[in-house]
């Protein structure tokens, strides 16, 4: 998997709606690393060419390709941990209403046109960020006041917060007027307009949430075998879940903040990873983390692409070509292994 | 010895303080010798945006610019368009960035463009340009008088004023010729007219957009005038209630053709007035509904179809 990546990084550079041979994208890399050094680096501007070639490899898809990886590690992990907390084979990274509530965010600032308002800062992906976030932390709250955060009370309140949300954006929607046709399609995700700013605005909140995640492995591992069983391992289920659950939330909100939200990614890969290594997830959190970026990455590169200079939304292509893929996975590794060995 | 190293010292400082001079007086004339060499125009969100004077290269991600583009006479320093400008015909050969919503950045700026014409609707992509350095014009008037201030904008950035301002001239004078037709005709005798959008669900025009003006200027009255959004899905027995005079209905690509006998199926229909009078037209979608130089046809169009008598 780890081999992968830069393979997958290499080729996905090269390849666009504009033609570049990869000797040329290793060059202007490779210049482009030398400047940054400090070393190297000729005086005086690049040709137009190469100005047009820079600006195209450094500014449009090496932004887009590591948000792309970003993002698909993130969603993984946020699957992973959900997974595991609620001990639910479905669960994933927007059981908890993010997904609904950052798209409510989302429209509201195409709608209220507040991303041309100021120059250059796009106030949609913050709003999805604090939409998907709210979402959460309402569903959160719901469950504890209705007694308990138990899996199910979480799991039913974000059902609830879910819905509503959905519905108050079908009604944004209906009067979106010559909106519809943006907050539609930044419903179905993509990583269009991706650019460096938003790789910057997404990685603290993804390292913080991988950060919550990662530093938990052992309770994932307790929390998959149960609450009291949790407890006779020295973890407190319910700090320890909430704990995960914000971490999860972070990396959720973060990739629906900039890409929108993209399914499948965070429901299949972490099945994928243990038909693979095995439940324990000192394995499985890396692994996730791993082919989730590998198959994001794939998939948005083939959404640039196939109908080029057009773009296929990207949740499309992981759910059209990722399924597939899974199943066959699953024929090949045999079905016991689902969840880690027959539970 | 000292008088060696002052005299290598005063050298060295006329040597700096010349540089020092040249390099002022260089970067002063950057205006050139003809005037400043950008303009600066504010565009249809309020933009201020700073072009080059005389711009060689522009793409243009919105069918209804293009046709500006080209009216103007400026055809031939557009580089590139999105799939969708099929007018005028020239325009269709020439480079795609990308489909009306989706236009490809990299597409974009291989395309070296001076200035990129674009529409509210491409806020992510205009955002994402102007971050590579990208100058993006928004091109998106709501109303007429809105319409001939961009297209004279658009002659400005492009340096053809002279052919924007003789469009403007033209469309002015054909509404101008509708109005004169239309002198005095009293209320009773606009029809009402149910412009048909999409059959399922009914949706017609609110008043906020092109159609609406385009129908109230050739004489007509907007069944749909009090609707609060811009596409508005209307019930049947409104529609029934209101008993329109004529039913217009654009012709797009893989448009199903509106006919008395396909209406008349629909509940209550068959007692329309437009209905059982076949009066029911087609119009170019294409025209309508693209704020560019031919909406002042479009509303000759109508006053056709609206008037007949008065505009053979």
């Amino acid at each position: 998997m780890l081999v992968l990546l830069p393979a997958a990084v290499l080729l996905a550079m090269a390849v666009g709606s504009v033609r570049i041979g990869v000797g040329d994208v290793v060059r202007t890399l490779a210049l482009a690393l030398a400047r940054v050094l400090g070393t190297g680096g000729q005086g005086g501007a690049p040709a137009p060419d190469q100005e047009v070639l820079e600006t195209i490899l450094l500014r449009v898809r090496l932004p887009r390709v590591i948000l792309s990886c970003l993002v698909g590690a993130a969603l993984a992990l946020a699957g992973t941990a959900f997974q595991a907390v609620f001990r639910n084979a479905l669960a994933d990274p927007y059981i908890l209403g993010a997904s609904s509530g950052g798209a409510l965010g989302a429209a509201a600032a195409v709608i209220l046109g507040l991303p041309l308002a100021s120059a250059g800062f796009a106030a949609a992906p913050a709003l999805a960020f604090v939409g998907a976030l709210a979402a959460v932390g309402i569903a959160y709250w719901l469950a504890r006041r209705a007694g308990g955060v138990s899996t199910l009370g979480l799991l039913l309140a974000g059902v609830v917060v879910g819905t509503w949300a959905s519905s108050l954006l079908s009604l944004l929607i209906y009067f979106s007027g010559r909106f519809l046709a943006q907050i539609v399609f930044w419903l179905m995700g993509g990583f269009g307009g991706t650019s460096w700013w938003s790789v910057a605005a997404a990685l603290p909140y993804m390292v913080a949430g991988a950060a919550v995640i990662g530093l938990r492995v052992k309770d994932l591992n307790a929390l998959s075998l149960g609450d009291e069983t949790a407890l006779g391992l020295g973890v407190d289920a319910e700090r320890s879940r909430r704990t995960l659950i914000a971490g999860a939330s972070l990396l959720t909100a973060a990739s629906v903040a900039v890409s929108g939200p993209i399914g499948f990614v965070g429901l299949m890969v972490p099945h994928l990873v243990r038909t693979l290594v095995g439940a324990d997830h000192w394995h499985v959190l890396p692994g996730s983390a791993a082919a989730g970026a590998v198959l994001m990455l794939l998939a948005d590169t083939l959404a640039r692409t196939v109908i080029a200079p057009a773009e296929v939304p990207v949740g499309i292509v992981t759910a059209l070509f990722g399924g597939p893929f899974f199943l066959w996975v699953l024929s090949r590794r045999g079905r016991g292994r689902l969840l880690g060995g027959g539970r | 010895m000292r008088r060696e190293a002052t005299l290598y010292l005063r050298r060295a400082c006329a040597v700096i303080l010349v540089s020092v001079v040249l390099g002022a007086l260089l970067s002063g004339c950057r205006g050139g010798l003809f005037g400043p060499n950008t303009i600066s125009v504010k565009d249809d969100t309020g933009r201020e945006v700073t072009v080059p004077r005389r711009v060689q290269r522009a793409v243009s991600v919105a069918p209804a610019n293009t046709e500006i583009l080209f009216a103007i006479g400026a055809g031939q320093q557009v580089a590139g368009v999105d799939a969708y400008s099929n007018y005028p015909p020239e325009a269709e050969s020439l480079p795609k960035v990308g489909d009306y919503m989706q236009a490809s950045a990299e597409s974009v700026v291989a395309l070296k463009p001076d200035v990129v014409f674009a529409s509210t609707v491409h806020q992510q992509l205009v955002t994402q340009l102007e971050g590579l350095g990208i100058k993006v014009v928004v091109v998106e008037p709501e109303s007429f008088d809105g319409l001939y201030k961009d297209i004279e904008m658009v002659g400005r950035i492009m340096g053809h004023e002279q052919a924007a301002a003789q469009v403007v001239q033209e469309m002015k004078a054909k509404l101008a010729g509708v109005a004169d037709k239309l002198k005095g005709l009293p209320a009773e005798d606009r029809p009402v007219v149910w412009y048909e959008v999409w059959a399922d669900p009914l949706m017609s025009v609110g008043p906020t957009t092109y159609i609406h003006q385009v129908i109230e200027l050739a004489g007509g009255v907007n069944l749909a005038e009090d609707a609060d959004t811009d596409y508005p899905i209307i019930s049947n027995e409104f529609v029934v209630a209101r008993d329109p005079d004529v039913i217009v209905w654009p012709v797009f690509h893989d448009a199903v053709e509106l006919t008395a006998a396909t209406l008349s199926q629909r509940p209550g229909w068959s007692a329309i007035s437009a209905v059982r009078e076949g009066q029911i037209y087609s119009i170019d979608a294409d025209v309508i509904s693209r704020a560019g130089p031919r909406l002042a046809d479009a509303v000759e169009m109508m006053a056709k179809i609206l008037h007949p008598e008065l505009f053979r």
